[in-house]
Formats: structure tokens, sequence, C-alpha cells
């Protein structure tokens, strides 16, 4: 368990995938993840199965508790590399606009004092939809830097998207702390 | 009067006996050095590749074929068929054949297939910072830098960039 102030990061165990699955399905999440089709509880119980096949992990995922132990979002290490030591960020709460709130800044945090500092990983990454403001908004404000813009490469509300490369290396993770 | 011979390249479908070709390809120093695969190939993973390349409808494979001889790999993967996007790969391996534009005929062959037969609309290729080779043949055809992954990829003894460039429907002309 990984505790912050406001909140704790905890294994992410079966019994969440119910709650996984409408937070998902819900608009706010569904507009900014690469899936596009509506999640049952066997694409769950799959996707579930499926991130603990190998051994180092490809994804290591968290429950994101409040204070008052509720589970409110979904965080973790996707697509991690070990030989080449990087991984993507996935991060998601139960609510809209979770991208203005001190909780979304801290579980970034202590996902990537995770991934630069328990795991040795030498590059965090997001790729965002240029659609999705908010999410540019908060990995600029925690000064991840843009590497680029993939041109046209999503089809949302019936039209293209380019989607945005962000990341940040250990080098200047560590400058910062 | 001087004819000049047309250059007669072909994507063909890759069939079992190809296999010892392609891990002798993937093998040579020129070929390894740029790609991202770090281990060496045996026959047992590239027939392994092989199976599962049949039932799968995100990777498309073909090779080479250039006056009848098997001169390289080239495919599609990553084929996202939502998205109508995918990724590049493409191996001339025998090295003697480079720089001569046969590589440069069967992108366009593969270019072609990728954004009239799938539709697609997006094609995307990833090359190595060091690989210049590779990001002046993608540039010939069109292809844009969209991104510089930093420090991406750990290949002797310090880390590269990798350079995803791609190439949009609107902007491939048909030869």
């Amino acid at each position: 368990m990984f505790e912050g102030k406001l909140v704790i990061l905890r294994a992410l165990e079966k019994e969440d995938l119910s709650s996984l699955k409408e937070w998902r399905n819900s608009l706010h999440v569904r507009k900014s993840t690469r899936e596009y089709k509506l999640l049952n509880m066997i694409n769950q119980k799959n996707w579930f199965e499926s991130i603990h096949q190998t051994n180092p992990p490809k994804d290591i995922m968290f429950g994101i508790l409040n204070k008052r132990k509720k589970l409110i979002g979904v965080a973790g290490l996707t697509y991690i590399d070990w030989k080449n030591r990087h991984s993507e960020i996935s991060i998601y709460f139960s609510t809209n606009n979770w991208q203005v709130k001190s909780e979304a800044i801290e579980v970034i945090n202590l996902i990537m004092e995770y991934g630069f500092e328990e795991l040795n990983l030498n590059r965090l990454y997001v790729e965002i939809f240029s659609l999705m403001k908010e999410n540019i908004k908060l990995f600029t404000k925690m000064k991840f830097i843009k590497e680029g813009q993939l041109r046209e490469k999503v089809w949302r509300q019936n039209k293209w998207w380019d989607t945005l490369i962000f990341s940040k290396l250990a080098k200047e993770y560590k400058k910062l702390k | 009067m001087i004819m000049k011979k047309k250059i007669n390249i072909q994507l063909k479908q890759i069939t079992k006996s190809d296999l010892k070709l392609l891990v002798r390809w993937r093998n040579s120093k020129e070929i390894f050095q740029n790609n991202t695969q770090y281990f060496l190939l045996n026959s047992k993973i590239q027939k392994n590749w092989f199976n599962l390349l049949e039932n799968d409808s995100s990777r498309k494979m073909f090779i080479i074929s250039y006056n009848k001889i098997k001169i390289g790999i080239c495919g599609l993967v990553d084929i996202d068929s939502q998205n109508k996007h995918a990724k590049i790969a493409i191996i001339i391996g025998k090295i003697n054949l480079h720089s001569k534009g046969l590589g440069t005929i069967a992108l366009q062959n593969l270019l072609n297939y990728g954004f009239t037969k799938l539709n697609l609309h997006r094609i995307e290729a990833e090359v190595i910072e060091y690989n210049k080779t590779s990001m002046y043949f993608f540039k010939k055809s069109k292809f844009k830098t969209d991104a510089i992954y930093r420090d991406i990829v750990w290949r002797n003894n310090r880390w590269w960039n990798i350079y995803s460039m791609s190439l949009l429907k609107d902007n491939f002309n048909k030869i």
C-alpha cells in the first residue's frame, strides 16, 4: 500500500472490476481511452487475467482509495518495457473533471515515485487524445515534456484527432525532487 | 535502342520455407542493430511467429521479391481497424541490393495495399535516431516526423531517441 496525504494506492482486486466497468463505460472515461467498445464483465475478467500472466508483469494496476477507504479511481503502469525501462501511466477516476483535483496530482506523484524509485524505470509517458484538454493541462502542469503529436491517429466523435505524447525522464524527475 | 529493364518488385505470401531466410536476415548485423528487437532469433521463435501470423488480423506480412529473387520482408503490424492505422515493418535482407530504389518500390506497393485495400487512414514508421538511411527512406515517400520519443531505447550502452513518422492517406500518391 502506498499512502499519500489524500489517497492510498492498493493492489487492484477482482472485486473492483464491476466498478471499473461502470467507470470505463461512462462517457468521461470512454472519450479518453483507446477502447471504443462498451465493456462487459467478460471483457473485464479477461483483462484482469491477462495482466497477471507475465512475470515480470507488463502492467501494474492500483485501486485509488480516499481516506475513508472508498474506491474512487484506478491508476497504474502499463506496457512496461523492462529492457528499455519505460512504461505508460494510466489513470482515471469515477467522477468527471478529476483532472483539476489535488488527488490526481498526488496519484501521479505516487506512481512516478514507484516507477522511477522502485522499478528503476527511465521514462514514463502518456498518450493523450487532442480532445482531452483537461489531461493536456494536467500533465503540462506536472512538467511532462511534449514529445510530439501523432497526426490524425484516432477517430472519435465523427472526426480525426491527433494524439499527444508527453513524457518524463528519470533524470528530470530526480532534478525536481 | 537501349531498353531500360523494368524493375519487377512483387509482394508475395510468406511460406514456411522462407523462415530460414528470415532468421538469417534478422540476425545479420546490419538489420539487427537497426531494430528494437534485442535477442537473436532461432528457428523456433521464427516458427512460432509464423504460426501466430496466420490467424492474426492485426498483422499482414509479405516477402519482397525482385525479379523472382527473395530480397526482403515487409508488412503492416498493429493494424487498428477502428482508427484505421497501422505500423510499417520493412527489411531488405540482401544487403548488396540496398540503395537501388528497390525498397522504395516495395514500400509504395505496401502503402498502396494499406491505403487502398485495407482502407487505412494513417501509416506509421518508427526509426531509431542513428538509422539515417531509414529516415531518409521514409521522408522520400512523404512521411513526416510527428514525434521524437526521448531516450526510449537502450542500445550499445546508451539511450537513443526514436522518430515516429507517419503518412496520411491524403498525402499518398499512387504510382
